[in-house]
């Protein structure tokens, strides 16, 4: 029993990913929804936290867990590796999951729910994590065709006419951008001869100045800009998202556009080297436009998670702008504001559902009334509105005060200026969605009675909300996590040690292993011409003894100081 | 579909069923270090079913299939989980694969191993999966061509 637990203790990384697959096959045989069945979800939605925690728990105790799977050397095999800005996600990912889920069950009836709902969300949950915990460019291009699948099949589900034809610009861009996507990785397997984040790494370190690699890198970061709605490219979200039902929709904006900008802080900080100035400056252009005038455009719309769509977009413009600048406080702030911001833009959506479940209606001008009868709903908007905008004390204040103060410092005064734009204008929005939904006084609208599940789905988005508030103020723990984050992904050789030179201390099997791998080590070798591989093949014959003819050690690694940071394993 | 029936069609579709199967039998167990595999070989042998369901109608085919196209995708994932979960309870990493390199008298050298029954579960996935698409846009042609 103990061995189990242990064993299953060195498999962490990969548990949350893989109880959300299972969870998912689990939906799909139980066929008929219920109450067993939602009480199942629920129970390993839960679970996922758990997981997640006790990840993050261990990434601050030892900052970087690495599993290379199905033991499998690291430059050769999948190395799924969690570091601690990885592990704050996958928190942050599993507890908006299981929000949803619980929103979900308190306003969907069970004889309306759709058999494959609740898999599906479980299936882009797993995609989700596992993008949060990959180690190489070809996994993660897998993770992402994961999560985007099943959101296809969300977006889809009603299956009636409008569902499919908004759903088909979502399904175009990000087809098209899958594809760009794994074009990409073979551009960068062609140039480096691999796909594994730490070797690139380590063999790109000196290369911060060739053309070459500064190409490919602002390839990859305008790939992953279409997934987390770049300034040209944000046309195909708000359609897509304002179809969806609440939680789902809440699910998508707090999610999905984040797994892009995660991807791309990855890139500029893990994977290629530090200071290519030119993509920085790049993205801090296309920072300013996505602040500036997507937030303009969410204040002609009309409809209420129309302007939430716009504010998101508008929103994932202050992380481009906290990449942009490249500071460490900047991107402590960046990471910050990324974890408020999925927590709020997902209540704001969950908050929009509680409203429309009052009123009946999207759309501004037919709305009203709100504040009157329900003023607890009120509240909860207010608070998350308020830290959107980014006041004190709330959560968003804090990362958009340490974004903003290090683009004074570094005179990036167009960046600063669009983001006390971006804010006063997002505070402007909020207060439309205020007046017009929950202060204006409308006599034609019938206020019917509460619908059922009221009172359990506005407990559900309270909790959440109460979260967010803690995030505000006691904001020490996150800002902290985040700085260490920060400082984990700017110090890029502690990574490539850690996956690179990765002592293995889980038993393997000598015999029937040993000759197969050196195969695939010859072929590896043929193809990366520019890096020996140094082999030492002694074939011990123990089999619980640390096993060391799969060491295949890169020369340059082995002559670089191994971390001695203490491993899980 | 169904009412304008193609005898050309159906009897080479009969024929060929068996051949492509065979095919992908062939290409399944060909998999792992050389090109095949689980994936292709799922794509091989559901090709015929296209063939069947299009000549002999999509009922037809579900009937001597037995299995429902959901089911059989589940079946697979639960063959490819298992594979990839079950080295971690016994001690070793997530997807660790056991090899056997025996010497079959008559045929030859036999490499196996536990990566046979996660491309099991990837050909079962595949199958079940391309034959509920077509096997649901056939459906809706058909309705269609009856109203």
């Amino acid at each position: 029993m103990i061995h189990i637990l242990q064993s299953l203790i060195n498999n962490i990384v990969v548990l949350p990913f893989f109880v959300a697959l299972v969870t998912a096959l689990v939906g799909i045989m139980w066929r008929l929804p219920g109450s067993g069945r939602r009480l199942f979800f629920s129970v390993s939605a839960s679970i996922q936290v758990i997981l997640a925690c006790f990840i993050i728990f261990l990434t601050h105790k030892v900052k970087i867990l690495f599993l290379p799977v199905g033991a499998w050397k690291a430059p050769f095999g999948i190395s799924i590796t969690i570091d601690i800005f990885g592990s704050l996600l996958i928190g942050i990912t599993t507890l908006l999951s299981l929000f949803a889920i619980l929103y979900l069950f308190a306003t969907l009836k069970k004889s309306k729910e759709n058999p494959l709902l609740l898999p599906l969300i479980q299936f882009m949950i797993a995609g989700i994590i596992l993008s949060f915990s990959t180690g190489d460019f070809f996994n993660l291009f897998v993770s992402f065709e994961i999560f985007l699948i099943a959101s296809y099949g969300l977006l889809t589900l009603k299956s009636d006419e409008s569902s499919i034809k908004n759903a088909f610009p979502y399904l175009g861009i990000n087809v098209i951008g899958g594809t760009l996507f794994v074009l990409g990785a073979s551009f960068v397997y062609g140039m480096y001869g691999t796909l594994n984040f730490a070797d690139i790494s380590a063999q790109t370190s000196h290369l911060a100045q060739d053309p070459k690699l500064i190409l490919i890198a602002s390839y990859l970061v305008l790939v992953f800009g279409i997934k987390a709605g770049f300034f040209p490219l944000f046309y195909w979200l708000p359609r897509s998202y304002s179809c969806l039902p609440a939680p789902v929709a809440a699910l998508f904006a707090g999610l999905l556009t984040k797994v892009g900008i995660y991807a791309i802080i990855r890139t500029l900080t893990t994977i290629f080297p530090l200071g290519l100035v030119s993509i920085y400056s790049a993205i801090g252009y296309l920072s300013i436009f996505t602040m500036v005038v997507a937030i303009i455009i969410s204040l002609s719309r009309s409809n209420i998670r129309e302007i939430l769509c716009y504010n998101l977009i508008s929103h994932i413009g202050f992380l481009m702008a906290a990449i942009a600048i490249f500071s460490p406080i900047s991107l402590t702030g960046g990471i910050f504001y990324m974890m408020h911001h999925m927590v709020v833009i997902a209540s704001l959506f969950l908050i929009s559902g509680l409203v429309i479940q009052i009123t009946k209606t999207d759309v501004l001008k037919d709305s009203g009334n709100v504040w009157k009868h329900h003023g607890f709903v009120g509240v909860l908007f207010l608070v998350q509105a308020l830290s959107l905008a980014g006041l004190p004390p709330f959560s968003g204040f804090w990362g958009k005060f340490l974004i903003l103060r290090e683009a004074i410092r570094f005179d990036q005064v167009s960046v600063a200026a669009a983001i006390i734009l971006a804010s006063i204008l997002t505070l402007l929005s909020m207060i439309r969605i205020w007046f017009h939904v929950f202060l204006k006084k409308n006599d034609g609208l019938k206020m019917g009675s509460v619908p059922k599940g009221f009172k359990r789905s506005t407990t559900v988005v309270s909790i959440l909300v109460l979260f967010s508030l803690i995030m505000g103020i006691f904001s020490n723990p996150f800002i902290s996590a985040s700085n260490k984050a920060m400082s984990l992904l700017l110090n890029k050789s502690r990574y490539e040690n850690k996956v690179l030179s990765y002592e293995q201390t889980l038993k393997m099997e000598t015999d029937s292993h040993s000759s197969h791998s050196e195969n695939d080590a010859h072929s590896k070798d043929v193809t990366k011409k520019d890096t020996n591989h140094h082999m030492e093949s002694n074939h011990d014959t123990h089999k619980e003894v640390k096993h060391s003819s799969k060491h295949f050690k890169l020369e340059s690694i082995s002559k670089k100081e191994v971390s001695n940071g203490s491993s899980v394993h | 579909m169904t009412n304008t029936k193609s005898h050309i069609l159906e009897s080479v579709s009969r024929l060929i069923f068996l051949f492509i199967i065979i095919f992908s039998i062939y290409l399944f167990l060909k998999g792992h270090n050389q090109p095949g595999g689980g994936f292709i070989a799922g794509i091989a042998a559901s090709i015929p079913l296209f063939l069947l369901a299009m000549s002999l109608g999509v009922s037809t085919v579900k009937r001597v299939l037995k299995v429902d196209s959901l089911t059989l995708a589940a079946t697979g994932l639960i063959f490819a989980y298992g594979t990839a979960f079950v080295p971690t309870v016994l001690g070793y990493p997530f997807l660790f694969q056991k090899m056997i390199h025996t010497h079959v008298p008559i045929l030859g050298e036999l490499h196996i191993g536990t990566p046979v029954l996660f491309d099991l579960g990837v050909f079962m996935v595949v199958v079940g999966v391309s034959t509920k698409i077509i096997f649901s846009f056939l459906d809706v042609v058909n309705s269609k061509e009856k109203v």
